[in-house]
């Protein structure tokens, strides 16, 4: 009877602290320096903690409208301290060094989390992320959900297309078409997809010629930031002899968000899917 | 306008310009604490200020205010000794290649610092884009006085001007070609390094960077006599005794090292070496012995409000500083562009 008195009271009082422990954790005012962070935090429900968040967030809509310290290789450290945070959670994009110095001399803590462009790094990012707000169980269940579904999304890819050779292609409008290469998160989306990035040699974005498009010959060719409808592209001496355009497998993919790397990969996933085979 | 008239009224301007940029941020500060922090040197017993506070007025404002004004400083001083030198008001430091050669410099460092130049990277770590940007203002600088020295006899001015034109299109397409390999994240970096930043001056860098300027604020005015004696033209110096050729190297070595140093740390600041000598000029007249630190005095001023504005105006954001520059100096030069030539008119 005691015993049990004791133990009652006794998982009582840790239930209580622990509930503490967690409110303090989330009770830090939080700055969030990079679209992919921002999203996860939202997925969280830690969004009550945010107090600023950078250019490049604008999923969801609502992060928005919170104060934009500006892009994030070019912060200033004052703008930041001006929103009192306690804690900036950024990846290893964000710059200047001197301006993250600042801000920890002033006492704000800084977490900088990796950002490989793979499924691991997005989980590990998740989980990452969920520990800095002291919400490690919420964490490992959205890390969990998220790779189920992407792992469900690469299941149908491999079913429904298989092993494809794919050119990831950014329209740069005056500047001409740049090809993703390698260390780059359209690599990274190629490569969780089970595809073969035909320009996986170069590094980085490189501009396009039609030479090396033809030589590359892919499958499939993925646009973004595109202002041309598919048809005007198709046309492109860089894209038209590919077998990809002339088996008209050319697809825009600006509106599946496949290269924010967050919480919605298996989504963009499976929307690349549903595109790729709505013509075939 | 008398200079006495003048110089008081820009050192009112530049006080006031020197305690708002302490006092106002996107942080707020109170005068209180603007007090408290000010005197935190003296021997009377303080509060304590917040950590946060103490950063920002010690660590953020005050390297920023000071690297303003020695930028500012040196940008319009340099501008008016070369407007001298050539002799036209439409001169800019820029003419000697030095920014261009800045520029190519510190895009060279952004866009190959993976790859070619993952060596010099490593060697300078953080330092490598100033110093890389100084270097290459330095080098460009003395290529294009190399070529004026070998023309022989008379004046170099024309191979000079030449010369700038020339490398500064060559230069330029080498940054093309940069540009041409640069990725979107790289190109952004060098768009927001080429419109220039206050934002994260340190007292490290101005550690860097204020002997270099120091040398050109003390030299410039030093060159004052000798400037208005080559406004008389070259040979008119050279039967006074003074040589032209010693006279051109001096100024470009000063300019080379202020606007070195200066865009090395914060990055290409425009139209403050042209407009701040020629604003001077058309209020004071020609005679470098004012025109020169009073136009010091006018570019530290423009640059530090400049300043304010640009971590004021889209906080907690800040917008680059050579924009305002720009935004402010271009419409105030044809303003007084336009004044001149009905003045003129009116003259007649």
């Amino acid at each position: 009877m005691t015993l049990a008195k004791a133990t009652t009271r006794l998982l009582l009082t840790s239930l209580i602290s622990a509930a503490g422990l967690a409110s303090q954790a989330s009770a830090d005012r939080l700055v969030s320096i990079d679209g992919s962070l921002t999203e996860i935090i939202y997925a969280l429900g830690a969004e009550a903690d945010l107090v600023g968040v950078d250019t490049t967030s604008i999923y969801p809509e609502a992060a928005t409208n919170l104060p934009d310290v500006g892009y994030m290789r070019a912060l200033s450290a004052e703008g930041i301290l001006s929103l009192a945070p306690d804690r900036v959670i950024t990846t290893a994009d964000a710059g200047p060094a001197d301006a993250l110095s600042q801000l920890q001399a002033a006492g704000i803590k800084i977490d900088i989390l990796d950002n490989t462009p793979s499924l691991a790094g997005l989980i590990s990012k998740i989980q990452s992320t969920a520990a800095v707000l002291g919400r490690r169980e919420a964490g490992d269940d959205l890390a969990a959900q998220v790779e189920d579904e992407v792992e469900q999304a690469q299941r149908a890819i491999a079913e429904q297309l298989g092993s494809l050779n794919v050119m990831f292609v950014m329209d740069g409008g005056s500047r001409g078409f740049q090809v993703a290469g390698r260390d780059t998160l359209a690599d990274g989306v190629l490569n969780v997809a089970g595809f073969t990035n035909v320009f996986e040699a170069i590094q980085g974005y490189k501009p396009l010629t039609p030479e090396a498009a033809i030589n590359a010959n892919p499958d499939v060719i993925l646009m973004f930031h595109s202002q041309k409808n598919l048809e005007e592209l198709a046309t492109n001496p860089a894209l038209s002899l590919t077998r990809a355009v002339q088996n008209g497998r050319l697809y825009n993919v600006d509106d599946l968000d496949l290269l924010s790397f967050g919480p919605r990969l298996g989504t963009a996933l499976q929307g690349l899917l549903e595109r790729m085979t709505d013509h075939t | 306008m008398t200079t006495r008239l003048f110089t008081t009224l820009i050192g009112l301007l530049l006080t006031l310009a020197l305690m708002t940029a302490l006092a106002f941020g996107p942080v707020p500060v109170s005068l209180r604490e603007l007090g408290i922090w000010s005197l935190h040197w003296s021997p009377m017993t303080l509060p304590e200020l917040p950590r946060h506070i103490d950063i920002v007025l010690g660590d953020i404002r005050l390297p920023r205010v000071l690297m303003g004004l020695m930028i500012g400083a040196s940008l319009a001083m340099a501008g008016a000794a070369i407007q001298g030198l050539f002799r036209n008001p439409l001169a800019d430091p820029g003419l000697i290649g030095v920014s261009s050669g800045a520029a190519l410099a510190a895009l060279a460092v952004i866009v190959l610092g993976n790859t070619v130049l993952a060596g010099f990277m490593a060697t300078f770590g953080f330092l490598a884009l100033p110093f890389a940007a100084f270097l290459g203002a330095l080098l460009v600088t003395w290529v294009i006085y190399s070529i004026a020295r070998m023309t022989p006899g008379g004046s170099q001015v024309t191979t000079l001007i030449l010369a700038g034109v020339a490398i500064t299109a060559f230069s330029g397409a080498v940054s093309g070609l940069l540009t041409y390999l640069a990725d979107d994240a790289e190109l952004r970096s060098f768009t927001f390094w080429s419109m220039g930043s206050l934002a994260s001056v340190t007292w490290r860098d101005l550690a860097i960077a204020a002997p270099w300027m120091g040398v050109s604020l003390i030299g410039f005015p030093l060159m004052a006599g000798a400037l208005n004696v080559m406004l008389m033209g070259e040979s008119v110096a050279d039967h006074l005794g003074i040589d032209p050729n010693r006279i051109r190297r001096r100024v470009f070595v000063l300019t080379a090292l202020a606007v070195g140093a200066g865009v090395s740390v914060a990055g290409m600041i425009g139209f403050v070496g042209l407009v701040v000598p020629h604003l001077v000029r058309l209020a004071l007249g020609p005679d470098h012995r004012a025109l020169i630190p009073l136009s010091g005095l006018v570019g530290a001023a423009l640059l530090v409000w400049a300043d304010i504005l640009a971590r004021l105006l889209v906080a907690p954001a800040e917008l680059p500083i050579g924009i305002i520059t720009a935004l402010l100096g271009g419409p105030f030069f044809l303003y007084l562009l336009m004044r001149q030539t009905t003045e003129g008119i009116q003259h007649d």
